[in-house]
């Protein structure tokens, strides 16, 4: 076992020697949190969705449903787009928005006069959140717009219809005030005061708390590094096949698997201090949260570990050194773009994010980010830990039978 | 010591090494000698474990490798053909680490490295990365992981490759010394002067195959004391047959168009009779060329070509 520190050593002084490699790995991440931090700014990551309205009607009331999703936070996450019927249907059909909705011609009329009236909403279904908030959103309007029709419906018709013939309009809508006025009283002998005693109870906020552009990419662009680290460490293992060292280790009593376990434990070590600087600083630099960031470390560079495992694992079946390189870029990059390094989960298409989030370092990520905002949960971050394991356990078997089986020779 | 009973390994359809046997005492310096491709590399790697042999026995310090791998790896030190050696680490910390993988500990380590880097003449350089060394001194550094944990059997594979003369000279001594002390080394080359000067028992291989085995002296008696003497120009080999045939003490090795080659006791004295046979038989001779009884020469009279072709 002591030929693992040995073996350790030996990449850690390799590392030491490198600082350009180590240094570059690690700054093309920071370059480019860098860049997306200034073209995003430093804002609040909210998920933007696109109505597109089609007001056929064109009335006071279908425009107050148009402006009820402009309204407070709803109209930070929802942008209203108005549109005419057919190309809002045709760009819905394309996924070009969160949801459609048609106010038909007649529908304030209907709606006033106690008829029946109808809306037509088409949701996106490549989209899960905010099709079902706009959806949410109509449903309480709608509700809302059939009990404001049975309280005051006729005081409604009343002032629609105007003064009837002999009546000034002052008096007629003096008449409906009072009309309202006893409508309200009525309600008050049921709402006010209140049948029920409340008690107020201040509880605890356990909502996930939204954080910047820059810290939203931190565990990404972390495992950014940790993609090129295990890309970076994989060349080398070719570098040494080249040069005849593994060949040479091959005639020694030293087994593979040390030598391999060796190489690990420096990776690991690099990581430990690299995903340690890299938190910290994101708390500090991007005001990241930081909740359990010594957990966030360890699950950081535990995972970390596996992703370079499987890398190594991929790079070391192919024939050649130079089949290596291409197939470590071909596994790379799209786990890079796809498992949340290029870009965060919650900015993706959501079917890219869906695959994203299965993907070995998009799985990391998602914890990664849970943990640092205290919103994991204990039961799922310990099965990933046990499937972690075992995933290293077999993945470390197999690099250390492909050793054994020809690549030392 | 070595111990190879027909050893035979195969790559799918090629043979490369075919029932080779030969035994190396320790303290002796056995030499493989043999052209590029010849086996001598796959033979090495038979013996040292790298290889696993398709049929025959290897043992090494009395452990058969392929049973007993570990034990018998512990007993070898190779020098491989290839500088082996992690070229952004010092040459102390290449010697720590190969020291580490033969399983020494760090005072003996330390102590051992510091001897072989004195031994190699590169204590000065310990500490200075081995890519800023010249190609001698990595040679070198290359032996002294080899010999770093006192092998009993120390497998040299041709370690004198693009070596400058001095460098040469002094990996030789360190060679000799290796042997002094005990080692059986196994030194595979295709420099036949090398073989010569530093060779207790040599075997020539050629196509995976020993085709002959011995002490200089035995080798060298295999050519009966002649020299060999190299014509080039235009030939008629079946006239050169007949016109030599009648010639006491004159064999011919080979005979081609272009170039032939005698086996000729005392030959400086009979040119001028072999040069009027060749012309009674036709030949136009360009160039003559006369080397005196050794490896080289027993080399060509048993492949017919020259070990370095």
């Amino acid at each position: 076992m002591r030929f693992l520190w040995t073996s350790a050593l030996k990449d850690l002084r390799h590392f030491r020697r490198d600082p350009a490699s180590l240094a570059i790995w690690l700054l093309i991440p920071v370059f480019i949190i860098t860049l997306f931090s200034l073209a995003f700014g430093p804002g609040q990551v909210s998920p933007q969705g696109r109505l597109l309205l089609a007001d056929e009607d064109n009335t006071f009331l279908s425009s107050m449903i148009g402006n009820a999703f402009s309204q407070g936070q709803l109209g930070k996450m929802v942008l209203v787009e108005k549109v005419k019927a057919d190309e809002g249907r045709r760009r819905i059909h394309k996924g070009g928005g969160s949801a459609f909705l048609l106010i038909p011609k007649g529908f304030s009329n209907a709606f006033l006069n106690n008829k029946p009236a109808r809306l037509e909403l088409l949701t996106n279904p490549a989209q899960r959140i905010l099709p079902g908030i706009i959806q949410e959103t109509l449903s309480i309007l709608v509700e809302g717009g059939f009990y404001l029709q049975a309280l005051v419906g006729d005081q409604v018709r009343m002032m629609t219809a105007g003064p009837p013939p002999g009546k000034s309009a002052e008096q007629h809508v003096i008449d409906i005030s009072r009309s309202i006025h006893r409508v309200m009283e009525k309600l008050n002998a049921s709402i006010d005061p209140p049948l029920l005693e409340l008690e107020s109870k201040v509880i605890e906020e356990k909502l996930t708390p939204r954080v910047n552009f820059g810290a939203a990419m931190l565990p990404g662009i972390l495992f950014m590094t940790v993609l090129f680290l295990g890309q970076g460490m994989s060349a080398r293992v070719w570098r040494e096949r080249e040069q005849g060292v593994l060949r040479r280790l091959a005639v020694t009593p030293a087994r593979p698997g040390l030598y391999l376990g060796g190489k690990l434990l420096a990776t690991g070590l690099v990581l430990l201090a690299v995903t340690t600087a890299a938190i910290l600083l994101g708390g500090w630099v991007l005001d990241a949260p930081l909740t359990n960031w010594p957990l966030a470390v360890l699950w950081a560079t535990f995972s970390g570990m596996a992703v370079c495992l499987l890398i190594l694992l991929v790079t070391m079946h192919a024939p050649s050194a130079r089949s290596a390189n291409v197939a470590g870029t071909l596994v790379v990059f799209p786990m890079m773009m796809v498992g949340g390094s290029l870009l965060p989960f919650e900015a993706m298409p959501a079917g890219m994010a869906a695959i994203g989030r299965w993907t070995p370092n998009g799985m990391a990520i998602v914890q990664l980010s849970a943990i640092l905002t205290g919103s994991v949960e204990p039961a799922r971050l310990l099965t990933l830990c046990a499937a972690l394991v075992i995933f290293a356990a077999a993945a470390g078997w197999l690099v250390s039978r492909r050793l054994r089986r020809g690549f030392l020779s | 010591m070595i111990e190879l009973e027909q050893l035979r390994k195969s790559f799918g359809d090629l043979t490369a090494v075919d029932g080779v046997s030969f035994t190396a005492q320790p303290g002796e310096l056995f030499g493989l000698l043999g052209p590029n491709g010849a086996g001598k590399t796959t033979t090495i790697g038979c013996i040292s474990g790298l290889l696993t042999p398709t049929a025959g026995r290897v043992r090494v310090a009395g452990h058969d490798v392929v049973r007993d791998g570990i034990a018998a790896r512990r007993a070898i030190g190779v020098v491989p053909q290839e500088i082996a050696l992690y070229e952004d680490l010092s040459a102390m910390e290449n010697l720590d680490y190969w020291g580490g993988a033969q399983g020494m500990r760090k005072p003996a380590l330390r102590a051992r490295s510091l001897e072989v880097l004195d031994l190699t003449g590169l204590a000065d350089r310990a500490s200075e990365p081995v890519k800023r060394f010249s190609g001698g001194m990595k040679r070198r550094l290359n032996f002294a992981c080899g010999i770093l944990h006192q092998p009993k059997v120390l497998l040299l594979d041709e370690p004198t490759v693009g070596v400058d003369p001095q460098s040469r000279v002094r990996l030789l001594e360190l060679i000799r010394a290796q042997a002094r002390a005990g080692a059986c080394v196994l030194y595979t080359t295709h420099y036949m002067e090398e073989a010569e000067s530093l060779c207790d028992r040599l075997a020539i291989i050629d196509h995976g195959k020993i085709i002959a085995q011995g002490t200089l002296e035995e080798l060298r008696s295999l050519l009966g004391e002649r020299d060999l003497l190299r014509l080039t120009g235009v030939f008629r080999p079946e006239a050169v047959r007949v016109a030599l045939a009648a010639m006491n003490r004159v064999e011919i090795v080979q005979a081609e168009e272009h170039q032939i080659s005698l086996a000729v006791a005392g030959a400086t004295s009979r040119l001028p009779e072999i040069f009027a046979a060749l012309a009674a038989a036709g030949a136009e001779i360009r160039g003559t060329t006369l080397t005196q009884p050794s490896l080289e020469s027993l080399f060509i009279k048993l492949t017919g070509k020259e070990l370095r072709e």
